[in-house]
């Protein structure tokens, strides 16, 4: 299988990597009829000398995997062979299936506050600022003191 | 840059250059395309004094957008406007314009001293018929125009051919006729008609008192032009602005020429657009915009309906988004020119376009008398000089005809009974008290003349003059005294209706801060107390009070009105009762007649002075009674013990018949002690964290969304509200991950 090997700058939470992705090398797979875990594969990889693969942190393998991981471990032994531990990136790796996904968002970081109640965010609560809007009346005359009823039988 | 690209669309999507190149987004703009920069507000379309946020709300700007008045650009050598950062006019909560002014957008993110507006990111906004109409800060298209008795024509104009001119056809013919073989849509014009003021046909000169009673000058009609100078008309734009996403074309003043039309045609655009043919009754006050080109790019439209061509299949759309459009300028419309001389807003071919809440256009309108008597707009538009009680400038459309005085309507005690009711100034109240305790002795028996006094008691405030009440002798029984006083034929509401002004609670934060718990609102009446309000009734709405008092019972209530109706009550007692009456004064009379000679002018002073005292009510409580206040303010300290028995003898009934205010103490005491004899709001509010950076907490949190959608249709950090994954293609470990990261939050 062939392996594309990238450093990668973003976050895991980033659901598209790839404006982060810088690819450094690729390679193939040695070991690529022995049983693995799909999720967490062991690999052995043909080594061409390229000194920035070893700078890398995330992979592409193509088919029959076609899945993105995460380089958990990486080491070069004698035979010029590299040693990858990989962790699926799950994200990365259905990408479009996920956009696809018809959600619910709870929360948006470029949706403004609006008045959607908020209970995670953050108040000051110890203080409240006071305002005062006054309702004079607008009928009462200048001067004007007090009136007085007077009812008699 | 930052853009809210629910609202404007995504800018590699959806935006359109400036360059005639709208396939490049970042075109430079040439330096003599400046002007098509420009996106009206000349002619006081932009309203004057108007808090910027309402007004700028279609324009999407935010904390990193600018307004920028065209006139302070300077155009550099290096290709860049430069503004003048004094002259910025940045979004926040009171920013407000003095003057109408041509203006462009810009969005950008810039320092607090100064940026520069790069031309490139100065654009027109895209189709405005994509914003959501939830959009935050309700971004929806406004009109304010708050003249009366105006209403537009609207004018098609299209072409056989994309690219063949178009022709301009008002929209009864175009609708009927010419969809069919004008299907290309190029420009709405809109004509705008003033009603003639009276019923004596059409006059020329009716019509211009029309127009001077409006006094365009002075209401940002600055540019304001008389349409038919030099026998053509001028463009008056006098809503430029309205329609801030029509590029407007800068090369001055347009006007929808007549030229290249057929004879028939001219003749119906010159009655149209100028109005000069005797047989139009309406006269046309200017033309006041079209989408802006003349020469219009083959594709570069705004609308779905411009540069497509209709078709049979799409023509009921089509005209439906026109009148939609047409409906969100907010002005009644008429679709035939014809016909629009007939004008009246009974007819169920005059359409009025209908307002939100918020009285911003809705793009929807109605048609039968019916219907268009329960919008707001109606009576507006229907009466020239009457007050009515909507007016657009405030934004605050009542949903129906209303008058604040069905609320409460005004009953009356007849006289029914034979009693007398006097009202008494503070003058002749001393008067009166002088005369009945020093002559009473001579006629009658004290005790007899007493039990005739039925009230006597002092209000807070002024009792509203009854329409039949004249100035006579006071009589009593059979004593006619010689002080006179105002009698009163009944109690007209049982006292006083008197009204507060009116005020607009300020919204704050404009989001759900602005509600409990973070903002608590309360109500201080005068001698009724403090009661919570709910802020969402009461915040950016208008508040006014009205006060009743009851003159036979001594209770006071307060009426709390929000937009002009009636929403909360409050009561209390408010009278001092003068201890004249029935037999407590006659006992009270036997026991201290040698002394009542010398004490009644104490007594009228001393109630005078509770009442002049904004806190007399509460005064009276440390005092013990109201009895005991007037006795010390008036008697001094030496008397009073002298007299200490029979006064609290007295004062214990009057306490039972006046109760203290009940007072609810909100906040801090300072702002309670100072107590008024007016009602007050006061706004709790919760404040914000110091130096708080919104940008930081939204990319690392986010704000509260709950919106459905596609994931896609999302940016940023974005956490997802129980996501069903099932129908994802993975393995059921790398489900339990994604899971895991769209309900704690993904990066989009």
């Amino acid at each position: 299988m062939v392996l594309t090997f990238y450093v990668n700058t973003a976050s895991k939470e980033t659901l598209d990597k790839t404006e982060y992705l810088t690819q450094v090398g690729s390679s193939r797979t040695f070991n690529e009829f022995l049983e693995v875990d799909i999720d967490k594969p062991t690999f052995c990889a043909a080594y061409d000398g390229n000194a920035q693969i070893l700078t890398s942190n995330y992979l592409h393998i193509g088919a029959p995997f076609n899945k993105y991981y995460y380089i958990t471990s990486l080491s070069l032994d004698t035979a010029r062979r590299l040693n990858l531990e990989l962790e699926v990136d799950a994200l990365m790796s259905n990408k479009d299936e996920i956009l696809n996904l018809d959600v619910i968002v709870r929360r948006n970081e470029f949706t403004e506050p609006n008045y959607m109640f908020d209970d995670e965010f953050p108040i000051n609560s110890d203080r409240k600022d006071i305002s005062k809007i006054s309702f004079p009346l607008s009928e009462i005359p200048s001067g004007y003191y007090s009136e007085h009823i007077l009812v008699t039988m | 840059m930052q853009i809210n690209e629910e609202i404007w669309g995504k800018p590699d999507k959806d935006w359109q250059s400036v360059e005639t190149d709208y396939n490049a987004i970042d075109a430079k703009i040439p330096a003599s395309d400046r002007q098509t920069l420009q996106l009206g507000f000349t002619n006081g379309a932009f309203p004057l004094n108007s808090p910027m946020d309402w007004s700028i709300a279609p324009w999407g700007i935010n904390a990193k957008s600018a307004i920028i008045p065209s006139y302070i650009w300077d155009w550099t050598e290096n290709g860049e406007y430069k503004c003048n950062s004094q002259r910025i006019h940045r979004y926040d909560d009171t920013l407000r314009v003095a003057d109408s002014i041509p203006f462009i957008l810009c969005f950008s993110d810039f320092p607090e001293s100064e940026f520069y507006a790069l031309r490139n990111l100065s654009r027109y906004t895209p189709d405005v018929t994509t914003v959501p109409s939830q959009a935050p800060f309700k971004n929806r298209i406004i009109c304010d125009f708050n003249y009366q008795k105006l209403f537009i024509v609207p004018f098609i104009g299209a072409s056989s051919t994309l690219s063949e001119d178009e022709r301009f056809y008002d929209a009864a013919s175009y609708f009927d006729t010419y969809h069919t073989t004008k299907p290309f849509i190029k420009q709405i014009a809109y004509i705008l008609y003033a009603w003639r003021e009276s019923s004596q046909g059409w006059d020329h000169n009716a019509g211009l008192n029309l127009i001077k009673d409006f006094q365009p000058d002075n209401l940002g009609f600055s540019n304001f032009w008389f349409p038919y100078e030099n026998g053509h008309i001028v463009k008056g734009n006098p809503l430029h602005g309205f329609y801030p996403f029509f590029p407007y074309s800068g090369w001055g003043a347009q006007y929808i020429s007549t030229q290249g039309l057929a004879t028939s045609e001219q003749e119906a655009m010159t009655r149209a657009t100028a109005g000069v043919d005797s047989g139009i009754n309406t006269r046309v006050v200017a033309e006041w915009f079209d989408n802006g080109r003349t020469q219009v790019a083959s594709a570069n439209y705004f609308y779905d309906f411009f540069g497509k061509e209709v078709t049979a299949e799409n023509w009921e759309e089509v005209r439906q988004n026109l009148l939609k459009e047409f409906a969100y300028i907010g002005l009644p419309f008429w679709l035939s020119v014809e016909t629009a001389h007939y004008f009246s807003l009974q007819s169920e071919d005059a359409y009025l376009p209908k307002f939100d809440s918020d009285g911003i256009t809705t793009g929807e309108y109605v048609t039968s008398i019916t219907d268009k008597i329960k919008e707001p707009n109606y009576t507006w538009e229907n009466n020239l000089h009457e007050v009515t009680n909507y007016d657009p400038s405030k934004r605050i459309p009542k949903n129906e005809k209303y008058d604040v005085n069905d609320e409460v309507s005004k009953f009356g005690i007849p006289n029914y009974l034979g009693l007398r009711m006097y009202r008494l100034t503070t003058t002749t109240f001393s008067e009166f008290l002088t005369e009945f305790t020093t002559e009473s002795e001579t006629t009658e028996t004290f005790e007899d003349i007493v039990k005739r006094v039925l009230t006597l008691r002092s209000m807070p405030y002024p009792f509203l003059s009854d329409a039949g009440e004249k100035s006579e002798r006071i009589k009593i029984g059979s004593w006619e005294m010689t002080t006179q006083a105002y009698r009163m034929n009944y109690a007209p509401n049982s006292g006083a209706n008197l009204e507060t002004i009116t005020t607009r609670i300020p919204r704050y934060y404009d989001d759900f801060r602005d509600d409990t718990p973070y903002t608590n609102i309360s109500l201080y009446c005068p001698f009724c107390g403090t009661m919570e309000l709910d802020p969402t009734i009461y915040l950016g709405h208008e508040v006014h009070l009205r006060v009743a008092q009851n003159i036979f019972t001594g209770e006071i209530m307060w009426y709390i009105f929000v937009d002009g109706h009636l929403h909360d009550t409050m009561n209390g007692m408010a009278n001092v009762d003068v201890p004249l009456s029935g037999e407590n004064w006659g006992t009270y009379a036997q026991l201290q007649m040698m002394l009542k000679s010398n004490r009644v002018e104490n007594i009228a002073t001393g109630v005078n002075a509770v009442l002049g005292n904004i806190a007399g009510a509460t005064i009276s409580g440390s005092f013990g009674n109201t009895w005991g206040v007037i006795t010390q303010a008036g008697m001094g300290v030496a008397n009073l013990g002298k007299y200490a028995v029979a006064d609290h003898a007295i004062s214990e009934q009057i306490s039972k018949s006046h109760p203290s205010p009940t007072l609810i103490q909100k906040g801090t005491s300072s702002l309670m002690a100072n107590m008024e004899m007016s009602p007050a709001i006061y706004i709790y509010r919760t404040q914000t964290i110091p130096d708080w950076n919104f940008q930081s907490y939204g990319h690392t949190h986010g704000f509260a969304c709950y919106k459905s959608g596609k994931l896609s249709d999302f940016k940023g950090f974005t956490v997802v509200d129980k996501p069903d994954i099932t129908g994802l293609s993975c393995s059921e470990e790398e489900k339990e991950i994604i899971y895991q990261y769209l309900v704690t939050g993904v990066r989009l």
